[in-house]
């Protein structure tokens, strides 16, 4: 069963247009016109709290904090951080760094230390990095003072690398940046296009691709440091490579789990395209969300990607990588022809050996949150976020269980599924061990 | 009156349903009938959340 959501699961909130950097790969659509430091959109104190309403309406568990650069609204970054805390929301921000001062840190680390950052570097190397972003002099070593500054008081910080051709041959410098500054994961991400920018000579080959992510899971054992991709890569790119099974596990998630909130309150499907489905300061975001069904129902998945055995867990890769001129909605890295002799069990990804210890006593964490669905629910919590799709049957045993302060172990869950066969005890013991990694499900010393 | 009946549905279908996580694609994994999604909601947003 694929699950169809009621509303966004995660949120992007592009508080504003402006942005102190000028990046040769910037995505957002506005900036080949606007590329001046002052903000043309902006959102206000008002609209953000007819936004977070929305969201709370809608039972949305995340946002992300993005723009433009969020740190150019300070105040307005730190007005939704405390809207979003009385409202249970789950915060991450998108940020270069630069504008954060250091009474910022402390500001975060002291009142909102749950919120992780997600910060943008393009090198290790000064110079590059100043060069590629467009950004003054002096802009690199201060964000470097100010990552670090953020890990020694405890906030959660990752790395973004965009990948281009130019910085192609920094990644393991940068890696090694990250590794010593602390952050939670680095991730090295290839840059995409942008309808506005004319010059796309930036974007990397799909050999280049391949070869970053080899790169990035031979770094990976090599520093011992967390990495990622923050995009979506189209299976058939990379089926025949030993990166597959690491990283064939993001998806297009645009109008399905996410949308974007432009900074004048247009709705998007994803923060890199122009198309808004409607205006949330005017429309309620459930009927906005309601004409995004298309992006839900595979309305914009490639025909050539029809028949593929992979195309459930793909949906043809990256939308934003079909805007090159003459591709037929198709990926620009998506190549078919890799698919020739890969069996449909090379496709599928293998579950994670990981077993986690059962214990013998759990029960339902007092913050795990319903969200009523077709198929169930959506079980999430905000602190840490957690999250999971489970069906009708589960959410009524746990919603039950946390009514009645119900303590139990495997066995009794097992009991309660309804699993008769071999095959169904052993997803739900699975499940049951789910539950328990993302901190649904607690032991009684974990209260 | 329909809203009771759709109910009433619910609660059937609920007595005959094993509990299962519910794939937001759809997509199989090699070895059992588990999903594929490793709860990456998000694209340009922080790493894999739990």
């Amino acid at each position: 069963m694929a699950a169809k959501l009621s509303a966004p699961v995660d949120v992007q909130i592009e508080l504003t247009q402006a942005c102190n950097w000028q990046c040769r790969h910037c995505y957002n659509y506005w900036r080949p016109h606007n590329t001046t430091t002052k903000p043309s959109q902006h959102l206000s104190r008002d609209k953000l709290l007819c936004v977070v309403k929305e969201l709370v309406a809608n039972q949305v568990p995340s946002i992300t904090i993005t723009g433009g650069e969020p740190f150019s609204q300070c105040g307005d970054v730190f007005a939704l951080l405390k809207m979003t805390r009385e409202a249970g929301i789950h915060v991450s921000i998108n940020t270069n760094m630069s504008l954060v001062r250091e009474e910022d840190v402390e500001r975060l680390a002291n009142e909102y230390n749950d919120v992780s950052l997600l910060f943008s570097l393009l090198s290790a190397d000064a110079t590059e990095h100043e060069r590629l972003a467009g950004a003054p002099t002096g802009t690199h070593t201060q964000v470097i003072e100010r990552v670090a500054l953020a890990i020694q008081r405890g906030l959660q910080v990752s790395l973004n690398m965009v990948l281009m051709h130019e910085n192609l041959h920094a990644i393991e410098n940068t890696a090694r940046l990250a590794k010593r500054l602390g952050v939670r994961a680095f991730c090295a991400t290839k840059a995409l296009p942008n309808t506005h920018v004319p010059n796309s000579a930036f974007l990397l080959s799909a050999e280049e691709v391949r070869w970053s992510l080899i790169e990035l899971m031979r770094l990976e054992q090599l520093l011992n440091i967390s990495v990622d991709i923050l995009g979506c890569y189209p299976r058939c790119l990379f089926v025949d490579t030993e990166t597959y099974q690491r990283f064939s596990h993001r998806t297009c998630v645009a109008g399905y789990t996410t949308v974007t909130i432009g900074a004048d309150g247009n709705v998007r499907a994803c923060s890199h395209m122009e198309t808004d489905y409607g205006n949330i300061l005017h429309e309620p975001l459930a009927n906005i969300w309601q004409k995004m069904v298309g992006w839900r129902e595979g309305e914009f998945i490639p025909e050539k990607c029809r028949g593929c055995p992979a195309v459930a867990a793909c949906r043809g890769g990256c939308r934003v990588n079909t805007l090159v001129p003459g591709l037929q909605n198709m990926d620009i890295y998506a190549d078919p022809r890799q698919l020739k002799n890969i069996s449909r069990e090379q496709l599928t990804p293998r579950l994670s050996e990981k077993v986690n210890e059962i214990a013998m006593k759990v029960e339902v964490c007092s913050q795990a949150r319903f969200r009523s669905e077709s198929f169930g629910a959506l079980v999430y919590r905000t602190n840490p976020l957690a999250l999971v799709l489970v069906n009708h049957s589960t959410a009524t045993f746990l919603r039950t269980a946390i009514e009645k302060g119900e303590v139990f172990d495997l066995p009794t869950f097992l009991e309660r599924s309804g699993a008769r066969t071999d095959n169904e005890r052993q997803s739900v013991e699975r499940l049951y061990q789910k539950l328990i990694w993302k901190g649904f499900l607690i032991t009684l010393s974990e209260r | 009156m329909k809203e009771e009946v759709r109910n009433d549905a619910v609660e059937e279908s609920e007595q005959y349903e094993v509990f299962a996580e519910v794939s937001l694609f759809n997509a199989e994994m090699v070895g059992s009938n588990e999903n594929a999604d490793c709860s990456c909601f998000t694209c340009d947003g922080n790493p894999c959340v739990k």
